[in-house]
């Protein structure tokens, strides 16, 4: 029972991590977008957001759903790949 | 300006932020050697670097906590590399007149319609001015996501360099 709530913790961790990073990086585009002044417009299914830069002839970059699940993935395998590898190689000091 | 160096009391105060198995064990002889210094922002930041090392150490000890930094690394790693690549997009697709795609098959993942030409500019800059220092802001950015890669690629050899 405690190694499956060990486990469960880890799960949960591990996505809130996830979560953490990928709002992280939004926030980072929208800083990007006001910098760089380029329109930014997010589509993920019947949701949207997007964000003006105000300069009206600006380019407008347009990242839809398949983006974001692949963004999510992608963190995901980074994470867990670093952590099995670790967990794999690791060898107490001497 | 002369900057007060800290009290002594505040400065031992920083041995708490050590690991509990690392104050069991040289908590006293350390707060001895605290005492024999004069107190500054030196010790302090000694204090401080000697407790993110203490951490470190710690946690190489430990084989799931060790997985548990190398899964955060991994995290860090795709946050830079996503960023590199929005970065990139924005690059690349702006050498391009016409609306640039990124798609396998019928999975469309981003798309950049370009800089609009309605024959004026709204400022004062010239389109061939404008575009050089969209373009060197556009590579500083990515100088610097690059050298931060490059950094949180470097920084668990450095910390374990640094704990052995």
């Amino acid at each position: 029972m405690r190694r499956k709530r060990a486990i469960l913790s880890a799960v949960l961790l591990a996505l809130v991590t996830i979560a953490v990073a990928e709002a992280a990086l939004v926030a980072l585009l929208v800083v990007f977008s006001y910098v760089l002044k380029i329109d930014l417009s997010v589509e993920l299914g019947s949701f949207g957001a997007a964000y003006a830069s105000g300069q009206e002839s600006g380019p407008l970059v347009k990242l839809y759903g398949p983006a974001a699940v692949a963004a999510v993935l992608f963190t995901a395998a980074c994470g867990f790949a670093g952590a099995t590898w670790t967990f794999r190689r690791w060898r107490p000091a001497r | 300006m002369d900057i007060p160096p800290l009290a002594p009391r505040p400065v031992k105060r920083l041995l708490r932020l050590y690991p509990r198995a690392w104050r069991e064990r040289y908590s006293a002889e350390m707060a001895a050697v605290v005492d024999d210094f004069p107190a500054g922002i030196g010790v302090a930041v000694d204090l401080l670097v000697g407790a993110g090392a203490a951490y470190a150490a710690a946690i190489r000890a430990n084989r799931v906590l060790s997985s548990a930094a190398a899964y955060l690394h991994g995290v860090c790693v795709a946050f830079l590399l996503q960023a590199i690549a929005f970065v990139g997009l924005v690059l690349i697709s702006e050498q391009s007149h016409s609306p640039t795609v990124f798609e396998i098959g019928p999975i469309r993942f981003a798309s950049v319609t370009p800089l609009i030409d309605f024959g004026f500019y709204l400022d004062l800059r010239a389109p061939a001015v404008r575009s050089v220092i969209d373009l060197l802001l556009e590579l500083a950015l990515l100088v610097l996501l690059i050298a931060s890669l490059v950094l949180v690629l470097r920084a668990r050899r450095w910390l374990r360099a640094g704990t052995t």
